[in-house]
């Protein structure tokens, strides 16, 4: 498996997103309010667009009839097209289709540096 | 003469006398019947005046007459009111093991006076348990309820739901969202009784335009109501409150049904968040808790028939109907595309029913 050094630890503020070339491949990153990272291929499955210039915002859980319950925050990326959600913790949209997933890549930080495993 | 009247009369005499001329600008004279407009009318109108029923909740009079014409009765009375002839037309003739009896009569689609509707509905149910439910072992029932008003149509699931030929609560559809949370106490009962919900259009039914100018267009388009409401029940959230609401959809037709399954599942994905009790995606719904009348059919080519099934992902979702004694009934013997093999005529005509509304074996399916 192959590794890539994409920023500094503390360049990106927790709640951001941005794309970086690893490799061939484009892949948005992402810092939860947690501080920590997550990585997911930057192209939606559903038609391709770049998710890194989709909404990180949170959504709607699951809950009963009538009621809203606000989660997730800052831990979903909304498609820039069509909204698909997905929780960029798994990769898996919001929507219950297995087959709707995001390919996630395990990122760490190493000596003050964030590193995309691939 | 009493009193009261003699003074009447002189009350008449003396507006009679008075000094003012007068014009009346509203006074109602009326006709005995429609028939004393007949010799007036030309064809091909002349025709339909054959099938006048008056404005009622139906805008159409019948341009062709509503009915099969071996099934018009000497008497005069509606086709479908004698049981005789309705077993022998229909459940002799063609040896229907279980009808379900659906009526016709459905003040559930008033828009005004709900408390009539629920009366009515009532009435209807004390009526034809005993003038039909009863009559025949091959009968099962419905329902009849005034969804205009819940408490009252709860009230009326748990009086008929244990008796042991009611197999449904129907809720016609008319111009109420049905799946709206102010009925879903309807859903609760019939989940507890474990009847169907039954939907067939009422004839209040309109289109996306509202009411088309003719009749043809009406009968053609008056499926979208069914698939408005099929979207309406699961996007508000009926199956995940309870679980066990299972829905006929009743001469709705069925070909939309793969459409409507990938449109649904196709807004769901970037909508999700406006309806987050919505827990799985549209089209599973639709597998697991609906049911579909074949009647009418149409008449493609019958591959085109044979795959619109296939594109349903089920051969569990259609169960045969005859519509008897309407205009566009299909009969059992004729109606079902050649296409269709034995395997697929046999859950249509028999098993996805029995298991849909958890029959018991027919005698002669169980010999």
């Amino acid at each position: 498996m192959n590794r890539m050094v994409v920023c500094g630890s503390e360049e990106m503020a927790p709640g951001q997103k941005r794309a970086v070339q690893v490799g061939t491949r484009s892949v948005v990153l992402v810092r939860l309010g947690s501080g920590e990272y997550c990585a997911l291929m930057n192209a939606c499955p559903h038609q391709g667009a770049p998710l890194s210039d989709g909404e990180l915002t949170g959504t709607t859980l699951p809950s009963t009839v009538g009621e809203y319950v606000y989660g997730k925050d800052d831990q979903v990326l909304r498609c820039p097209w069509h909204r698909w959600e997905f929780d960029v913790t798994s990769g898996q949209a919001l929507f219950n289709d297995r087959r709707a997933c995001v390919k996630r890549y395990e990122v760490t930080v190493e000596e003050g540096n964030v590193v995309i495993h691939y | 003469m009493s009193t009261l009247q003699a003074e009447a009369l002189t009350e008449g005499k003396k507006e009679k006398a008075a000094r003012f001329p007068i014009i009346d600008t509203d006074v109602h004279e009326r006709m005995v019947s429609i028939e004393d407009l007949l010799p007036y009318i030309k064809e091909p109108f002349l025709s339909y005046m054959k099938h006048w029923t008056g404005w009622g909740e139906l805008k159409y009079t019948h341009p062709i007459g509503g009915s099969r014409l071996d099934s018009l009765l000497p008497s005069g009375n509606v086709p479908g009111s004698d049981y005789g002839v309705l077993k022998e037309q229909l459940l002799d003739k063609y040896d229907i093991d279980y009808a379900i009896l659906t009526g016709l009569f459905y003040p559930a689609t008033m828009e005004a006076q709900f408390e009539l509707a629920a009366e009515l509905a009532s009435a209807y149910n004390e009526w034809y348990v005993r003038n039909w439910l009863e009559k025949d072992d091959r009968f099962l029932g419905s329902i009849h309820v005034a969804p205009q008003m819940p408490e009252t149509a709860v009230r009326e699931i748990e009086k008929w739901g244990d008796h042991p030929k009611m197999v449904q609560v129907l809720l016609p559809i008319g111009t109420a969202p049905l799946g709206d949370p102010y009925y879903h106490k309807i859903y609760e009962a019939a989940q507890r009784k474990n009847l169907v919900i039954g939907m067939h259009q009422g004839n209040s039914v309109t289109t996306g335009f509202g009411q088309p100018r003719y009749y043809v267009e009406w009968h053609t388009i008056l499926s979208q109501a069914f698939m408005g409401m099929a979207v309406n029940l699961i996007l508000n959230g009926v199956f995940d409150k309870y679980p066990g609401t299972r829905v006929a959809m009743i001469e709705g037709g069925f070909t939309w049904v793969p459409s409507l399954m990938w449109r649904m599942d196709h807004n769901y994905k970037s909508l999700r968040s406006e309806v987050p009790w919505v827990k799985r995606l549209p089209s599973e719904y639709i597998k697991e808790h609906f049911r579909f009348s074949t009647q009418p059919i149409e008449d493609p080519n019958p591959q085109h028939m044979l795959r619109m099934v296939e594109m349903m992902e089920s051969d569990e979702l259609l169960m045969f109907s005859t519509d008897y004694p309407h205009w566009d009934f299909d009969s059992p013997t004729r109606s079902l595309p050649t296409t269709f093999s034995a395997e697929l005529k046999r859950k249509i005509f028999y098993d996805n029913a029995k298991n849909f509304y958890r029959l018991p074996d027919s005698p002669k399916a169980a010999r």
